[in-house]
């Protein structure tokens, strides 16, 4: 019972952490960030387990999180408020080539963010090359560039 | 189109210039398999809840013998501490609580509370020798050191022993 209720605690716990940190803060996008994510799993894992190293242990807690990440993402389906709060919403930070100061300041991304996303996946050179830059839910940012002429 | 779609007509994708390898019978089945299995993880959650994996309603044992009871644990798990805790309502001093040897070699004891003041070694079992008051509460913390089903014998002095059984999974 207790391993249920630890992985259940920290499903969610980890949760909250990860949605008030922001949709960048681990996106995977500097070495720290990589580091950072590595520290919480290690130091996650001394919780959650406790002093119960058995086999059944690892598998009870495996099943739980899964099951508790299949459960969510049917309740996200059937409520979309609820997808809203667990996965934040997408944000338009750059709109015909003019960056959206606030926002970007908000979502905390800058310039060199939206142009390093628009060099790797448009292969886009000036910001005034970019239709539209969205953060996604992911952390993402995805571009839409201006249609060439 | 190639021999695969063709199989398939019935479910053609709209985009069929698309060189993909998309087998809806076979993504039905998946899904199936998929649902089956949730309801599984289900029911394996809802079963460690209640104790079928250890602690839990299901889990907790009550034994009454003669001059003792003892709770315990039906399922354990390898290499976790449980507790034997034994009740003692006789009387004697020092009061003489037997281990048959079966259980002890499948646990190791990690510590007995209160401790006890003699430890003897018989034919077998341990004879544990304790200075206490009855009614008092002995509780030996043990730390299974095998997986599989172990039964124990454990008697107050001379009185009939009772037989426990435990479940230790991996």
């Amino acid at each position: 019972m207790d391993g249920v209720v630890r992985a259940v605690f920290f499903y969610f716990f980890l949760m909250v952490v990860f949605r008030l940190a922001g949709q960048r803060t681990l996106s995977n996008t500097t070495t720290f960030d990589f580091v950072l994510l590595l520290v919480i799993a290690e130091v996650t894992q001394q919780g959650l387990i406790g002093e119960d190293f058995s086999m059944t242990q690892a598998v009870l807690m495996i099943v739980t999180l899964v099951a508790l990440d299949i459960g969510l993402s049917l309740l996200k389906q059937t409520f979309p408020k609820l997808d809203k709060l667990i996965e934040g919403v997408p944000l338009i930070v750059v709109e015909d080539g003019k960056p959206l100061k606030e926002r970007m300041q908000r979502a905390r991304i800058d310039e060199s963010d939206v142009l390093v996303a628009a060099r790797e996946l448009q292969g886009i050179e000036r910001l005034d090359q970019i239709r539209y830059a969205v953060l996604e839910r992911t952390g993402q940012i995805s571009i839409i560039p201006k249609p060439s002429r | 189109l190639s021999s695969s779609h063709q199989k398939s007509t019935h479910l053609r994708a709209p985009s069929s210039e698309l060189q993909i390898d998309e087998d809806l019978n076979f993504q039905r089945r998946e899904w199936q398999i998929q649902r089956a299995g949730w309801v599984a993880m289900a029911l394996v959650i809802l079963a460690a809840l209640l104790g079928v994996f250890g602690t839990g309603p299901l889990s907790s044992a009550t034994i009454e013998g003669e001059g003792l009871r003892l709770e315990h644990e039906l399922f354990g798990r390898l290499e976790r501490n449980t507790e034997l805790r034994f009740t003692i309502g006789g009387t004697g001093d020092p009061v003489l609580l037997r281990i048959g040897n079966g259980y002890l070699e499948w646990v190791k004891i990690e510590s007995i509370t209160p401790e006890p003041g003699k430890a003897e070694a018989v034919s077998d079992g341990v004879v544990f020798h304790f200075a206490l008051q009855s009614p008092a509460t002995i509780t030996f913390h043990v730390r299974p050191e095998r997986f599989g089903l172990v039964s124990g014998k454990a008697r107050l002095g001379q009185a009939a022993p009772i037989t426990f059984t435990q479940f230790i999974y991996p």
